[in-house]
């Protein structure tokens, strides 16, 4: 071999030999972990908690803590303890020794951040019939997070959970929770005019000024912040096209004929099969509005009414010329 | 032992010689074809594809071929098999090929757990959302080319939705809807002219005409007006929307254009609706009129039994849905009797129950079925797709859904004459109101209503019974209204698990998720609350604390 030929004397073989060896033993071992993270993820994938917590135990024990390897390893399985079921009070507790592991010891901060906002989503969430919600440590998590990480894409995320969780007080009669948590996110939005979120933000914000605080002006407006940014859950927003077009039509002290006329066209050409196309076409009648071209309605007259349609028959095989 | 005919003795290697030969024989064959089968499938000379689904109804793997042979002809070196299985060993059957990895590379979804629950379609199946709103490339040459293929099926591809993992699975295929089937034969007979009832109030009449015919020809033991494969209920849906969307305006309290039976319940407590309200009794009249047509005890009736009755001509209409039409218009054919296929027709303004109509029920938020999905491990999973997108480009689907007669789902594909009136009218309202709050309530509704429709008790009795049952504290509105708010619970949990896989794996492999999926489950999740806004809408609109009323209704975690 090369490496004897290029060696001047016993330990320089020793060497070689020894190199070579453990070039062998580690090779596999190196292959062996690989294959046992791309299983472990796979089990993310399947949303199989049980199996990712079988599999990420011992490549968490093998890993350095701090490393790419424990990192990962560590979110992994505490997110994994946090979804597994059945959900116990070990479970949940076990997820959070894990996430909290990785706040204190993880090496890249989009793990800490994650843990953190984890942390948030257990006490938010009730995980177990005892578990109790408690609201406030929940927003204190998020605020955690939008202070170590105000210059990150989470830090919206985070703003939003945690007015959420003002939101979802629903304390009426005053609703000053809820008033709080919509001012945090107006401000919010305000403070950041390039946020990844901020359709879903306005849209939410349209939600809470809609109910519980019936403050329908301010909820269109919301609403049509949402629609300049384009809606988030494309294809299913015509329930909010509507809600936009009742509202502007019957429900302020000076209806806006135009805004709802834009929703009810919209309803026809985006969103057909919601039910409501229908009657958008008569409601854009009604206000005098030019009704657009639907392919759906293409084969039925939309201004008349069904009544039964004429009907196709089959004629008996002695009657029928074409067999 | 055999005979050596020669020697006239018997031989020891003689009859031993054929089965051995005969062994070698089989064997040698069986090599070949298995070596040939292999190298087929290791390394194929042509791309295959393999599609199983459980539509063994007439017509449907004839459609399924001829649109195979139309795509095959446009894409040169491409085979498609399609695996017809029946539906009693559909389960067993994709459930183990599933496991051993063995799947074909499109399965329909349905009837197997592990086509239909989540945790199974996801480690077995492809996720579809990012795949489906470029055009479908087959629809080139028509109006639909720039249209996100999604928004190219009549149900916006909502068939295929799995709404817990948020994503789509499936590609749906075909539609389905109810009808009523006619006998113009025997209408003719009995009433002098086959002409097709067009009002509800022609409908009863020709009822009535086929009554007086099955007197007249002593058949009024065997003879009805009317069957339904599905009882009265399929029949009283097409007649719930006319007679209530009306409420809307009242009771629609979050404006999203239906009324929830939450809001149904609500509106009953303040006697915005009642049983007693005009439009609901003329409802429920209207209904106990068509069930004065059906047969005595209809309840007991089923799909079989109503199709065979139909079939022998002792009744002239039938109540079923699109997936039968094939085989009751081959039934018609035999038997001798024109058939025709009509919507549920509704009273006219100037008959009894007129005036309490607003529209018919539209059809537009109908969902597809025939729902076909992309095997994980598919070593074509790409080209499977690309069928797919064949079967529902508007050519393709005509071709599946023409020959099969079943209605076709592509916007513009053009129906077979049978299907026609199957085509879902995307004309009419939607809006109803649903006094079935919960599933208790609904099972004493469905019970003691079809009592009152059958003749076996009056109004009045259904009334004291529903009022029972919906203000009953442990099983009426109050533990539905529990019940809804356990669920939206639960579902904002589930939706934490979709989350929360799909934030690791971006964690772990940075760019590698669907952001908008991401912030669609976000977003979803935070509409609902945890549940909140159900606890507040009790408070508010019910007048009572929850945690008071409902202090004895445990939450049931899965």
């Amino acid at each position: 071999m090369q490496v004897f030929a290029l060696g001047d004397g016993g330990s320089v073989k020793k060497l070689s030999i020894c190199l070579i060896l453990l070039s062998i033993c580690h090779t596999p071992a190196l292959a062996s972990t690989d294959d046992a993270f791309a299983a472990a993820r796979q089990t993310l994938v399947e949303l199989d908690w049980k199996s990712a917590i079988r599999l990420y135990t011992p490549l968490r024990d093998a890993a350095k803590p701090g490393s790419k390897e424990w990192n990962e390893a560590t979110y992994c399985l505490a997110t994994a303890y946090h979804h597994v079921q059945p959900p116990s009070y070990d479970t949940i507790q076990s997820a959070l020794n894990n996430y909290q592991q990785v706040i204190d010891k993880a090496s890249d901060p989009r793990f800490v951040a994650r843990a953190m906002m984890n942390l948030g989503r257990v006490y938010e969430l009730r995980d177990y019939p005892e578990d109790i919600v408690d609201m406030d440590k929940a927003r204190e998590a998020y605020e955690q997070v939008v202070a170590r990480f105000p210059g990150d894409p989470i830090a919206g995320e985070a703003a939003l959970r945690a007015a959420s969780t003002l939101v979802m007080a629903f304390d009426e009669p005053n609703y000053e929770k809820v008033k709080a948590g919509v001012a945090f996110l107006e401000k919010w939005l305000a403070d950041h005019p390039n946020e990844e979120l901020a359709s879903v933000m306005w849209q939410y914000i349209g939600d809470a000024y809609f109910r519980p605080l019936q403050d329908y002006k301010n909820a269109l407006q919301a609403y049509e912040k949402v629609d300049k940014l384009g809606w988030t859950d494309q294809g299913n927003q015509g329930p909010w096209y509507w809600r936009c077009a009742q509202l502007a039509e019957r429900f302020l002290d000076q209806p806006e004929p135009e805004i709802a006329a834009k929703y009810y066209a919209k309803i026809i050409i985006e969103t057909p099969n919601s039910g409501k196309a229908y009657e958008s076409m008569q409601a854009l009648r009604r206000l005098n509005k030019p009704v657009p071209y639907s392919p759906l309605f293409a084969k039925f007259d939309p201004t008349a009414q069904p009544t039964t349609q004429e009907a196709v028959t089959t004629q008996p095989a002695t009657q029928r010329s074409d067999r | 032992m055999s005979i050596d005919t020669r020697e006239g003795k018997p031989s020891r290697f003689g009859g031993n010689l054929i089965g051995v030969v005969m062994l070698v024989v089989a064997f040698t064959v069986s090599l070949i074809v298995a070596t040939v089968n292999t190298l087929r499938i290791e390394r194929p000379s042509e791309t295959v594809i393999r599609i199983a689904h459980w539509q063994l109804e007439k017509g449907y793997r004839e459609a399924m071929q001829e649109a195979i042979e139309e795509y095959q002809r446009r894409n040169p070196g491409v085979k498609i098999e399609q695996m017809g299985v029946t539906e009693k060993l559909y389960n067993q059957w994709v459930n183990t090929q599933l496991i051993s990895g063995t799947a074909p590379d499109l399965c329909e979804m349905g009837h197997s757990n592990m086509l239909t629950k989540d945790e199974y379609t996801v480690k077995y199946f492809i996720p579809l959302s990012s795949l489906i709103t470029r055009p479908n490339p087959y629809n080139a040459d028509n109006e639909l080319k720039d249209t996100p293929w999604k928004e190219t099926l009549l149900d916006g591809m909502r068939g295929g939705f799995r709404e817990g993992l948020q994503e789509y699975y499936g590609i749906p295929t075909t539609l389905i809807s109810m009808r009523l089937f006619v006998n113009r034969t025997l209408l003719k007979e009995a009433t002098g002219s086959d002409a097709l009832p067009k009002t509800f109030g022609q409908w009863m009449e020709q009822c009535r005409a086929i009554r007086e015919y099955a007197k007249r020809t002593g058949q009024e033991r065997t003879m009805v007006p009317v069957v339904s494969c599905y009882g009265i209920q399929s029949i009283q849906g097409a007649y719930e929307v006319p007679f209530t969307s009306s409420y809307e305006r009242m009771l629609d309290l979050d404006l999203n254009g239906e009324v929830l039976p939450i809001e149904t319940y609500i509106g009953y407590r303040k006697k915005q609706v009642t049983l007693q309200d005009p439009s609901m009794q003329a409802l429920f009249q209207a209904m106990k009129t068509v069930g004065d047509q059906m047969q005595l005890g209809f309840s007991g009736m089923d799909r079989q039994t109503a199709q065979f009755t139909f079939a022998n001509q002792r009744a002239a209409f039938l109540s079923t849905g699109s997936w039968d039409a094939s085989g009751v218009a081959l039934q018609a054919e035999t038997a001798g009797f024109e058939l025709a296929v009509i919507q549920m027709p509704l009273p006219a303004m100037d008959e009894p129950f007129g005036a309490y109509i607003r529209g018919r029920q539209n059809e537009a938020s109908s969902n597809g079925a025939g729902v076909y999905g992309v095997y994980k491990n598919s070593r074509n999973a790409e080209r499977a797709l690309d069928f797919l997108m064949f079967l529902t480009s508007r050519e393709g689907n005509e071709i599946l859904n023409q020959r099969s007669e079943w209605p076709p789902l592509t916007i513009g594909a053009k129906p077979s004459k049978l299907m026609e009136p199957f085509q879902p009218d995307p004309r009419g309202y939607n809006a109803r109101v649903n006094i079935s709050f919960g599933p208790r309530v609904a099972q004493a509704v469905t019970a003691e209503m079809v009592n009152f429709y059958q003749g076996f008790a009056p109004f009045s009795e259904f009334e004291r019974i529903y009022n029972e049952v919906i203000f009953d504290p442990r099983r009426g509105g109050d533990w539905a209204w529990w019940n809804e708010y356990d669920l939206r619970r639960r579902d904002v949990r589930n939706k934490e698990r979709v989350l929360a896989q799909d934030l690791a794996l971006e964690l772990i492999n940075p760019g590698s998720r669907d952001a908008g999926r991401t912030r669609r489950a976000v977003l979803q999740q935070l509409t609902r609350y945890n549940g909140t806004d159900y606890l507040w809408l009790f408070r508010t609109q019910r007048e009572a604390d929850p945690y008071q009323v409902w202090k004895d209704f445990q939450p049931v975690f899965p």
